[in-house]
């Protein structure tokens, strides 16, 4: 008896251990997880730990933007919306939103804007993500658009725009650190939720706890983390970086390293269509006539995918992979094909992806921005035949 | 135990700092300039105790490059934000000034004075974008080469 009660507490023990305040995530992230900043926390997934259907939260990659809180008390915690098109704002404790609204659960694909942006050329600044800001994770919570008819929105409505309670990094407790959002239609979509779980569990604290706007195929910087205030505006939302050049690219394509007026950047919505392989990890030495798998995802913002390709020439000729349908709309897509090499020698596995309006992923980097956003080019690994 | 030894060490630092001071307003001759502009960020060769964490021509606790003016890098940038935000970035001149210019506009970055140019110029030497081509090549360490088993 006294065993199973040693048994439970560390259990409960363990399940904890990430929500503890204060708590750096590099302590229960995977320890290859790859670091690119601890001040705010920006941590990347190396691709080969994405093979899972839906991503583990200790392989989820974190994009902070400033300090995480410390005040998350759930018995306290309340939702407020207001905004222009609010007549009658309201305010929920989150005891409330559980018990009201009915539950959903969604796998729902969350890429940082900035992913790729490492290969940008001329570079552009910012953390220099590879490929692997992203995640297909299962989110559960109550629709967004349930919350906003019951609390009843004008018809002027625009935008939904979210502000969290994280703190700022100049220590400024009246600087509002990220304040973005996503135009009504998209805020009124099934998939949007008003999320308090992760894969099953309460969201870690350095993924939004206790409450997360989660809007799947946007970039992630859309779905707002420790939610506590939504703003439903009369015109496009305009909280910090929502503004020029945060989250946009041009309005038309452009010369690398060229300026561009604010005027001429566009908000990013839906995202590009884009795969990764996540098995094998590149490096991969296999014997002539070897045949191995070769499997990863493929996602298209708010499109599904419609093929997925291999090439083992640089492009020059691709052989379609078995592709399978998402577990939802706006989840990843599982692809995969077997392959086997006979000539010895160094080779490149490409995977390309095409959305259902036949539209591919680039075999190089596509239009250069000043903030490096949406490369979505073939990701590549390395395969020697010896 | 470890905390005990730190502990101890701050105490004897503490008592030394007050002796020398003492011996110092005692002797009284060279007195200390309180608030007079020396001007210090205008010399480069200052000492400002952050060399001592300089190994091989970087500064080990942030990862900066200690090259000339790396000191006043280390000061005004890492205030608010982790070092590899700016150490992972490679920005022209002008690439660099924009970045502060937006920092001073949108996240509360203080008036850096004729620092700034300096600190520019120490980012765009040290920090400069390289030529790397459409795409760059795949790199694979020696060590990380694994054989397959299927």
């Amino acid at each position: 008896m006294f065993g199973l009660i040693v048994i439970c507490l560390l259990i409960s023990f363990q399940s904890t251990a990430q929500y503890e305040v204060g708590q750096a995530p590099t302590e229960w992230k995977s320890p290859e997880m790859i670091v690119h900043n601890d001040r705010p926390w920006n941590i990347e997934t190396p691709v080969h730990l994405l093979d899972d259907d839906i991503t583990p939260i200790e392989k989820m990659f974190v994009r902070n933007n400033g300090i995480m809180p410390t005040d998350l008390d759930p018995e306290t915690w309340t939702l407020t919306i207001d905004g222009e098109s609010v007549p009658n704002p309201k305010t929920y404790t989150l005891n409330e939103l559980k018990s009201k609204f009915k539950h959903y659960s969604y796998s729902l694909v969350l890429e940082c804007g900035g992913n790729g942006r490492g290969e940008m050329n001329p570079p552009a600044s910012g953390n220099q993500w590879s490929y692997g800001a992203v995640n297909c994770g299962k989110w559960a919570g109550v629709r967004l658009r349930d919350i906003l008819e019951d609390v009843g929105i004008s018809d002027d409505a625009v935008y939904v725009g979210y502000y969290g309670t994280d703190k700022h990094l100049s220590g400024d407790p009246k600087k509002v650190v990220i304040s973005r959002g996503v135009p009504i239609d998209k805020a009124m979509q099934d998939e949007t939720l008003v999320a308090f779980q992760l894969n099953g569990e309460d969201i870690p604290i350095v993924h939004g706890y206790p409450l997360r706007l989660v809007v799947g195929g946007w970039p992630a910087s859309a779905s707002g983390k420790w939610l506590h205030r939504l703003v439903v505006r009369n015109q496009v939302h305009d909280g910090p970086k929502m503004e020029s050049p945060s989250y946009r690219v041009p309005k038309y394509p452009v010369e690398p390293g060229q300026t561009v007026p604010d005027e001429d950047m566009m908000i990013i919505e839906s995202m590009p269509v884009k795969s990764i392989i996540t098995y094998p990890k590149t490096g991969a030495m296999v014997k002539p006539g070897q045949e191995f798998e070769v499997r990863g995802h493929a996602w298209a913002g708010e499109l599904e995918v419609a093929k997925v390709e291999i090439s083992t020439d640089y492009g020059q000729t691709w052989k379609e992979a078995k592709l399978e349908k998402p577990a939802n709309r706006l989840a990843w897509q599982n692809f995969s094909t077997t392959l086997s090499l006979d000539q010895t020698g160094y080779y490149e596995v490409w995977g390309k992806a095409t959305d259902s309006e036949g539209i591919s992923q680039p075999m190089v980097v596509p239009g250069w921005n000043p903030r490096g956003y949406l490369n979505n080019a073939t990701h590549r690994i390395a395969v020697k035949v010896q | 135990m470890a905390g005990d030894k730190h502990a101890r060490n701050i105490i004897i630092f503490m008592v030394l700092i007050t002796l020398f001071s003492g011996i110092i307003a005692l002797t009284g001759k060279e007195e200390a300039p309180k608030f007079t502009k020396v001007k210090t960020t205008e010399k480069e060769s200052e000492p400002s105790g952050l060399e001592d964490d300089v190994k091989d021509g970087i500064h080990i606790p942030t990862g900066f490059i200690a090259d000339v003016n790396f000191e006043l890098v280390v000061t005004n940038c890492t205030g608010c934000h982790a070092a590899d935000l700016v150490t992972q970035n490679r920005m022209t001149k002008q690439g660099w000034e924009d970045i502060i210019v937006w920092m001073q506009e949108k996240q509360n970055l203080w008036d850096l004075g004729p620092n700034k140019e300096k600190i520019v110029e120490y980012l765009a030497k040290n920090y400069a974008p390289k030529e790397e081509g459409r795409r760059k090549q795949l790199k694979i360490e020696s060590d990380d080469w694994y054989v397959l088993e299927n």
